[in-house]
């Protein structure tokens, strides 16, 4: 896509663990437009998270090591950049949220100063414009009374606070990451959270790479969705579209694990099996082992197919 | 608000204090019942074997009340102590907290400089090696801090003052100043430094090598959280990202120098004896020489009391320092 | 057993730790039986630097620094072994008893545990010896009575984490005793960090009877290193040999337990050795 603020091509990305390599991210592909909102969904362990750390190269050096493809976020391969110069896109072109709002505060430093660092750094604010800015900021995500609040500690707030407090950390980035921005709160908490979050994309113009496993979120969220499983992309569409005809049977399994409104609870099912080992994964399509409509052909890798509403898919379903 | 923060403040330092009560009065107890239970009669243990006249015996028997009952002299034990009354040394002629009170600065002049310059120093090497965990760097710094804690300070003290005092002649071999050629002023502080450099630097290497390892692990620990992903995702440069854990890896290091002061103690009352440093230490050795156990019994009382208190100043610095608590 | 032995050798250090202290304990065992001189007899002019006829030099009696060192290693080394035994069965005993049994008597061991680590444990070494006399029996006994806590607390929480898996629950429902439910699937559980507890236990041991004697709190039947370090450090600098080979004696063992409880600690981290 022209002019996309974030387009991943092919990435592989290997962990080395004392059992053998584990191949976590499998020639993943995956464009983001400007103020676009996708979707990277997929059950825990299926390498969306690795995917987000191969952005922001954020994952332990020693560990994770990029072995193949591009990452251009703005038009810039990131993949061969230093750390000088990752320093100096991460928190400004590119900013995250994540999951669990305590643990990722620094519990020794007043919010205000966390809040500060990022815009010290990247836009050289000092002094009363700083503390401005990050009274701004404050406001902005809608948490109430900034002065009190900049000089309180992250314990000294609830988990809603402390998730707004991160947003506004994130500054005023192009792309934003959000790892599971809602899984620690609970659910009155996450939709106030969703909304701030909503607002301070479109304040800023943010385009939002959202990795989560929970449905709900992304049709509330976002535009287009990439369904991932065991370290590949099995499905692109958007979201419309993946609600109403999901072509990938993994994707309908993940729907049908959703509860909705319109659906009684009984009609919940739950996948079986469980995520296969990266180490020796399975041949072919990797979903084969738990797939009901599993064929012979299934031992080759699939391929993939895009239909003329631009939605694709990696199943030997769609080739006939 | 401030308001209300600095009463929470005030209730926790007071009801730290209040919790050393339980322990001294223990510690009292302690020593109490070990003079009691000690073989012979509490008297020996009392005046020691430093050969007071029979009068004098009998002023002690009459003044504890030794021939009251037991609950009687432990209250009267208790009184004593609160009262700062240890008790007199025969041997050395002087009530027993005067004796300590005359040599406790001497112990603090090699113990504190020691204890400060090289608890920075170890964690500065601690923090150094933890930038590149279980590099050969890392290891090595690792393995010499173990060796390092494993040489006991008079064994490290005898041989540093054979090689670079009696061997070298770099620095005087014993004492704490020079009397044969006593100096004033800067030359006095000149000549006081030359006597400290050698027992400081022993007993310093014991304190490098314990908090390189502590300080290694908890900074270790602490880049591995996650507010340090989180900073780094900020952009922030390497610099700051080291400032942040080292503030969080720093925390409990109070509390292990509370909880090591002991040991701290303990070191350098070894460093004293080899270097005839005359401080708490030599007192020491002195007492268990001329069998003075009134000496040893105050020693220990006044030890076991100053931990208690150092234990609840260190928690209460902690608390003063860490907002978790602070503002809990 | 293959598998420890396979990352046990990968650990240099621990290994060469483990290579010293199987030295230092053939010395203690088999060296008094191949004395060269009598330790106790002056066989010699007093300080007498090492020679051929006295390898390691004579003391301020003319006594045989080779011959009282090794006499001496045997000294330390069991006085030391006997004091963590002491700590260790004291320590696993009564961190048995809390953790097993809960409520009260849990809250009093652990109070008191606490108590003991609070006092200052050289002082108070110093003070028992002092008053019940410096005997070998006495010194192993305080050093033992005084260690005991941070072993009673490490098997406590082993205790806590392993009595409510489910296979202790599957073993206490096939109706076997509480005995044997400790002896025969909790104590093995926890032996691995016992292992290394053990190990700082008996290199503590050593130091704490190295510093009582050097403070002239030894007993004088037997010469242990830190009884000669203790007579060295009057004539430290006419004969630098009578304290330097007991101190590398002390260092030796002491570093060797430690490198070896480390080596031991960091196997028992996966989550270290992992990367």
């Amino acid at each position: 896509m022209a002019g996309a603020i974030l387009s991943i091509r092919n990435l592989k990305a290997d962990i080395g663990t004392r059992q053998g390599v584990m191949r976590v991210v499998d020639d993943v592909s995956l464009t983001i437009g400007p103020g676009e909102a996708v979707a990277l969904v997929g059950e825990s362990g299926c390498g969306k998270s690795m995917t987000a750390l191969s952005i922001t190269k954020l994952a332990p050096e020693r560990s994770v090591s990029i072995v193949g493809g591009e990452v251009l976020l703005d038009g810039r391969d990131l993949v061969p950049l230093s750390r000088s110069e990752m320093q100096a896109l991460r928190g400004n072109v590119v900013g995250m949220v994540f999951q669990d709002p305590m643990t990722f505060l620094n519990p020794v430093m007043a919010v205000g100063s966390q809040i500060a660092n990022p815009l010290r750094r990247h836009m050289g604010l000092r002094g009363a414009r700083l503390a401005a800015r990050v009274h701004e900021l404050i406001d902005l995500v809608r948490i109430p009374e900034a002065a009190r609040v900049a000089k309180s500690y992250p314990h000294e707030l609830s988990g809603g606070m402390r998730q707004r407090v991160l947003i506004a950390l994130a500054c005023s980035p192009k792309l934003l990451i959000a790892d599971e921005p809602t899984t620690a709160l609970d659910v009155t908490i996450q939709a106030q959270i969703l909304d701030v979050l909503k607002s301070s994309l479109k304040e800023f113009g943010t385009a939002l790479l959202l990795i989560t496993h929970n449905m709900g979120i992304v049709a509330d969220m976002c535009d287009r969705v990439y369904v991932m499983y065991a370290g590949r992309i099995v499905e692109e569409a958007r979201v419309e579209d993946i609600f109403a005809r999901p072509q990938h049977p993994y994707t309908r399994g993940l729907l049908a694990s959703v509860l909705r409104h319109d659906r009684p609870p009984e009609a919940l099912k739950v996948m079986t099996g469980s995520v296969p080992n990266l180490i020796a994964p399975p041949a072919g399509c990797r979903f084969r082992p738990r797939c009901p409509n599993a064929m012979a052909v299934c031992a080759t890798d699939p391929p993939w197919m895009v239909d003329d509403r631009g939605q694709g898919a990696a199943c030997w379903l769609n080739s006939r | 608000m401030r308001g209300i923060r600095s009463n929470h403040l005030a209730v926790f330092i007071v009801k730290r204090l209040l919790a050393t009560i339980p322990l001294m009065t223990l510690v009292i107890a302690v020593s109490f019942v070990l003079i009691q239970i000690a073989p012979g009669d509490p008297i020996t243990v009392l005046i020691g074997e430093g050969n007071p006249s029979d009068a004098q015996i009998a002023e002690i028997r009459a003044r504890l009340g030794l021939d009251q009952p037991i609950y009687v002299q432990l209250w009267h034990y208790f009184a004593s102590i609160l009262h700062l009354d240890l008790g007199y040394s025969y041997v050395s002629s002087g009530p027993v907290i005067e004796l300590i009170a005359a040599r406790l600065p001497n112990t603090l002049i090699l113990m504190l400089p020691s204890l400060l310059i090289f608890t920075v120093v170890g964690v500065a090497i601690g923090v150094y090696a933890a930038t590149r965990p279980y590099s050969a760097r890392d290891n090595a710094i690792s393995v010499l801090a173990v060796l390092g804690y494993s040489v006991p300070v008079f064994v490290l003290g005898q041989m540093a003052l054979l090689f670079f005092a009696s061997w070298l002649g770099w620095f005087p071999t014993q004492g704490m100043r020079n009397f044969r050629a006593p100096a004033t002023g800067l030359g006095g502080l000149a000549d006081l430094l030359m006597h400290l450099a050698l027992p400081a630097v022993v007993l310093g290497t014991r304190y490098l090598a314990v908090n390189a390892r502590f300080a290694r692990t908890a900074m270790i620990e602490a880049l591995g959280q996650d507010y340090i992903t989180s900073a780094r995702a900020q952009g922030l440069g390497e610099g700051e990202v080291q400032r942040q854990a080292l503030r969080n890896a720093l925390l409990p290091l109070i509390t292990v120098l509370g909880m090591n002061f002991a040991d701290i103690l303990t070191g350098t009352v070894l460093v004293e004896i080899v270097f005839g440093w005359p401080g708490l230490g030599r007192l020491m050795y002195d007492a268990i020489f001329g069998r003075d156990y009134p000496l040893l019994m105050g020693l220990f009382v006044i030890v076991a009391l100053g931990v208690v208190l150092i234990n609840a100043a260190t928690d209460i610095i902690y608390g003063l320092v860490d907002p978790r608590i602070r503002n809990a | 057993m293959r598998d420890f032995w396979y990352h046990f050798r990968k650990n240099r250090v621990a290994v060469l730790g483990a290579e010293i202290l199987v030295l230092m304990t053939l010395l203690a065992i088999i060296g008094p039986f191949f004395l060269p001189y009598d330790p106790f007899a002056f066989v010699g002019l007093p300080m007498e630097p090492p020679s051929l006829q006295h390898p390691l030099g004579t003391d301020d009696l003319g006594r045989d620094v080779l011959a009282r060192f090794i006499l001496g290693t045997r000294v330390s080394m069991a006085v030391g072994f006997l004091a963590a035994a002491t700590s260790i069965l004291l320590g696993v005993s009564l961190g048995a008893v809390a953790g097993y049994a809960g409520g009260l008597i849990d809250q009093l061991l652990m109070r008191t545990a606490e108590f003991f680590q609070v006092l200052p444990q050289f002082f108070l070494a110093m003070v028992l010896v002092a008053l019940f006399g410096a005997s070998y029996a006495i010194i192993i006994l305080v050093i033992g009575l005084l260690s005991w806590p941070s072993v009673a607390r490490l098997t406590r929480s082993e205790f806590l984490s392993l009595r409510e898996r489910d296979y202790v629950t599957a073993v206490r429902a096939l109706g076997l005793s509480t005995w044997r439910v400790i002896f025969q699937e909790i104590l093995p559980n926890a032996a691995p960090a016992l292992i290394v507890s053990a190990a700082i236990q008996f290199s503590h041991a050593i130091l704490l009877e190295a510093a009582l004697s050097f403070i002239g709190l030894g007993d004088a039947s037997y010469p242990s290193w830190g009884q000669m370090l203790n007579s060295a450090q009057q004539i430290l600098r006419q004969a630098w040999w009578v304290a330097f080979f007991p101190g590398l004696g002390i260092f030796l063992t002491v570093a060797a337990l430690n490198l070896l409880g480390d080596g031991l600690n960091d196997m028992q981290n996966p989550k270290l050795r992992a990367l």
